[in-house]
């Protein structure tokens, strides 16, 4: 683990939809770095490229411009864009996750939730069934999931409850970096602070790197360390989420800002 | 417009063919558990009747071959009669029943009981060679999860037989590791035969015509049947021995005797039933009037 | 005392001669001619032909007699057949426009040039049993064939102003066909390996999809661009001679369906194709050819795939006929080893949930209780 080196480093990256000529950017010029246990919020209206961007860094869309750059566990930085699609998928079982906004598209829906939570382990190796369900079985009980329901299919559960599962499913191979696309929408509004304090708690507890996109500045308020302002593809401002949310200087944020109903 | 059939080529398919084929085989062997695509042709028998099967075959066999045929573990059944016979009539090799006499050995759904010996062929008839099939319906996703070794979905779902039924529920065509790296469908056989795949001194030869793959497991292969540590993988047994010959650990049929129920259980290994017999009488070829009935 | 039967290669040959005198029929009436099935069930013969990809109607009509009339049964026959045949090498692309048809029909226009010809056709007859002990010949045309004139395609027509998007990329360059029947069928397919495993698809089966599509599974609005049934000139790609040689004539059965229009910020709306091209008079199988194609061409204009008819791993694996009968068919051969398998662990699961629920087990017959597997 290299301290000198942040976990991910991101220069100018951009993602154009269609081809070059006639295409449309979905974001460009993106910079920032993301430290180990640093959450960062990506925030801005729909259609502002905060979900190109994420798709970007995570490797679902490919990188029109720029580079990204992510931090092996040997330290040495790897550029993503050179990395062998094997490579790539060993990241996904065993560094990195990704939580759908949809638990739906995260989750296996008709595998029970033990199930759902083993896998990942089961795809690094884990060829004990008493270890893996015990395993399945302490995720469950921290992401506040009650254990009698581990051979319960997400079928069955609430909309929070799935996304709960989600979250456990991601977090069962201790990852270095998660990603989260709008992780609470869809939920009512007690659900949605539980889980934010659940997630807030985890990445605490774990030292978790995370990038987190929300329409939702109170969302960002909650959890992330930092913030990323994003408007028609662009960033327009980023710093610290205190002090983009309290003291805005891009009259774009200040209005987003102004806008939040308050209360 | 031509209607005249010729004459057909040894072993029915023609040179080419069989150089694709065999060509096919050795990059199987090359790569042991890997299914490799090939063209498969028509055969005189439909799709699902052990076309691959027959092409390997037809590739392999030369007039020094001894045939052996056998499906359900019988030479008798009437597919096994129907392709034992096709070979004896385009290849003109010699035939047996005996399984140690027999150089190639084709067959549906058993491993004979007689052990193999190095120097024969074994070649296994596959409806559904994609072990991860059921599970993922897709083939452009099941070749990447072959080519990545990604394999945590096949162990999901021992898992969730595991969490279900309290073991694993799949009795027969029970996926296996080859050599380590590939996961593979041993074919429809019953678990119960998975352990004869391990480091048998045969060549396990393996063809899918309808799906077009061949696949290969070479002699002294490790194959070993998936499980968990605290749940491994355990063979079928039978409590009981064979009802004619005595023979006890060996796959039995189960032959419903009366209408009250009652059955008995004998020998699937007809070859291996009729020889352990004690009494030489007690398996009888039936003469005349048997008309289209068979007891297969 | 149990006696194990043998008997498998009698019965076999029993078998075979039952079938011989069930497909005889009754012997005081005549045999049917191979060159009469030729002739007068030419529909059926098309179908053979185009299923089991070899143009031969005497050698078709020849394998319906020897199926009895089971369609797929004779394509097998046929199919097998072809697998021993030599190959040469390959035509030249026939052209359809070469020869005046017999029949062309546009939804597209009211009125073209060429003008609609109807040639024979099912279409206007009304569906009712005809008389034929009164009138066997049947109606007869009221005046002699006249020579017909220019018939230009309609996606030619449209073609010339680029309202329809051409039939091949301009960079496409003269790439030898793939052969699907001598190379294995890996997805994705190009539209050409499609095509050609479209073209040997299940009549019945395209069919369905063709008209799930029209009710909402997929939906491309096709219009009958042209259909055209009429012979072409076959030439053999004789590259040692340097020109090509004429082989003879085959009758064909084309479709060009024009789909909806799509376009983007780069391209200007044009009109799609979907084509099917059939042996013989086949129209129902190059119409749904046509519409099945178009389907299956969602992501090369971005469309969405929702449907099965647009799922090119779905369509294609399960079109070919001959391996589904075969398949599906094949579940008559025994499998009771496997059975025996599932069996065993039935009576495994049953027993132990017997003991799990503290209730005494259902009495069995005493011997099937001796034989059946006991679980420790």
């Amino acid at each position: 683990m290299n301290d000198a080196q942040p976990l991910l480093q991101v220069s100018g990256a951009g993602h154009a939809y269609g081809d070059r000529s006639a295409s449309r950017w979905g974001c460009r010029d993106v910079d920032l770095d993301l430290w180990p246990g640093e959450v960062l919020a990506v925030v801005g209206e729909s259609g502002s490229g905060k979900t190109t961007l994420l798709g970007t860094l995570s490797q679902r869309l490919s990188l029109t411009e720029g580079s990204v750059r992510y931090q092996l566990a040997d330290g040495t930085m790897a550029d993503l864009s050179e990395l062998s699609e094997a490579a790539v998928r060993r990241l996904w079982r065993t560094e990195w996750g990704f939580v759908h906004q949809n638990p739906a598209d995260g989750l296996r829906m008709h595998v029970s939730a033990g199930g759902n939570v083993g896998e990942p382990l089961m795809a690094t190796g884990w060829r004990h069934y008493g270890r893996i369900r015990a395993a399945a079985a302490e995720w469950l009980q921290r992401v506040e999931i009650p254990v009698d329901r581990i051979d319960d299919a997400p079928v069955t559960f609430s909309g929070g409850m799935r996304q709960r599962l989600q979250i456990a499913r991601n977090l069962v191979i201790s990852p270095r970096l998660v990603f989260m696309d709008e992780p609470t929408s869809g939920l009512d509004v007690s659900v949605q602070a539980r889980l934010l304090d659940l997630i807030r708690s985890l990445v605490a507890e774990l030292g978790l790197a995370m990038i987190i996109v929300t329409h939702d500045l109170g969302v960002a308020r909650l959890i992330s360390h930092r913030t990323l302002v994003m408007k028609d593809g662009r960033v327009i401002e980023s710093g610290l989420t205190d002090r983009v949310l309290d003291d805005p200087q891009a009259a774009y944020t200040q209005l987003l800002v102004s806008s939040i109903l308050q209360g | 417009m031509s209607t005249n059939l010729g004459g057909y080529n040894l072993g029915y398919l023609d040179e080419q063919t069989k150089r694709m084929i065999r060509r096919a085989l050795l990059k199987a062997v090359a790569i042991p558990g890997f299914q490799v695509p090939f063209a498969s042709r028509e055969v005189p028998m439909p799709r699902g009747w052990g076309t691959g099967g027959v092409q390997v075959t037809a590739s392999i066999i030369g007039q020094d071959d001894v045939l052996k045929v056998i499906d359900q573990g019988a030479d008798d059944t009437t597919n096994a009669v129907s392709i034992r016979s096709f070979f004896a009539a385009v290849a003109g090799v010699r035939t047996t029943t005996r399984t140690e006499e027999a150089s190639i050995i084709q067959t549906r759904h058993r491993i004979p009981e007689t052990s193999l010996a190095e120097g024969q062929t074994i070649v296994y008839q596959v409806p559904g060679p994609e072990p991860l099939r059921f599970l993922e319906p897709r083939e452009t996703e099941t070749r990447r999860m072959h080519a990545l070794a990604d394999y945590g979905l096949m162990y999901v779902k021992l898992y969730e037989d595991i969490a279900r039924y309290g073991h694993i529920a799949t009795t027969y065509d029970y996926p296996v590791m080859v050599n380590g790296r590939y996961l593979m469908a041993p074919s429809p056989i019953p678990s119960f035969d998975n352990p004869k795949m391990h480091r048998s001194p045969a060549l396990q030869l393996f063809g899918a015509g309808r799906e077009k793959r061949i696949y290969a497991v070479p002699p002294y292969t490790d194959v070993e049947s998936l499980g968990f540590e605290d749940h491994p993988f355990e063979p079928q047994r039978f409590a009981q021995p064979c009802a004619i010959c005595g023979s006890a650990g060996v796959y039995l049929d189960e032959v419903i005797t009366d209408d009250a129920g009652g059955s008995m259980f004998v020998c699937s290994d007809t070859d291996h039933c009729e020889r352990a017999a004690p009494d030489p009488a007690g398996s009888v070829l039936t003469g005349d009037g048997a008309d289209t009935e068979v007891n297969a | 005392m149990y006696v194990a039967v043998k008997g498998g290669e009698r019965a076999i040959a029993n078998a075979h001669a039952l079938l011989a005198k069930e497909g005889r029929g009754d012997p005081g009436l005549p045999r049917i001619e191979q060159a009469a099935v030729a002739g007068q069930l030419a529909v059926l013969v098309a179908r053979v032909m185009t299923e089991g990809s070899l143009y031969d109607p005497e050698l078709a009509a020849r394998a319906i007699l020897q199926a009895q009339g089971d369609a797929l049964e004779a394509v097998t026959l046929v199919r097998s057949y072809r697998t021993t045949l030599p190959r040469f090498g390959y035509t030249v692309p026939v052209d359809t426009a070469g020869l005046p048809p017999q029949r062309r029909i546009s939804a597209t226009f009211k009125d073209l040039p060429g003008g609609q010809q109807l040639g024979a056709t099912f279409d206007y007859t009304h569906r009712l049993f005809t008389d034929h002990d009164a009138d066997p010949d049947g109606p007869r045309a009221d005046r002699e064939a006249e020579p017909r004139p220019d018939m230009p395609r309609v996606t030619d027509l449209l073609g010339a102003g680029a309202l329809i998007e051409p039939d091949h990329a301009p960079d496409d360059g003269d790439p030898e066909p793939a052969d699907l029947t001598r190379e294995p069928t890996i997805f994705p397919m190009s539209r050409a390996e499609r095509l050609q495993a479209l073209a040997r698809s299940d009549e019945g089966f395209l069919l369905g999809l063709a008209y799930s599509t029209q009710r909402g599974y997929g939906g491309t609005h096709p219009f009958a661009g042209e259909i055209r049934v009429g012979e072409v000139e076959v030439e053999f790609d004789a590259p040692e001679l340097g020109f090509p040689v004429p082989l003879g004539r085959v009758e064909l059965t084309e479709c060009q369906m024009i789909n909806q229009f799509t376009g983007n910020s780069a391209t200007p709306a044009q009109f799609t194709r979907g084509y099917g091209l059939a042996f013989g008079r086949s129209e129902r199988k190059a119409m749904s050819m046509s519409m099945v194609d178009r389907a299956l061409r969602a992501a090369e204009f971005g469309e969405r795939v929702v449907a099965p008819a647009q799922d090119e791993e779905f369509v294609i694996s399960h079109s070919d006929n001959v391996q589904a009968t075969g398949f599906v068919e094949h579940l008559k051969l025994p499998h009771y080893v496997d059975f025996q398998a599932e069996l065993g662990l039935v009576r495994r699961l049953r027993s132990e949930f017997q003991l799990r629920m503290d209730v005494e087990p259902e009495p069995v017959p005493t011997d099937l209780a001796e034989l059946t597997e006991a679980r420790a």
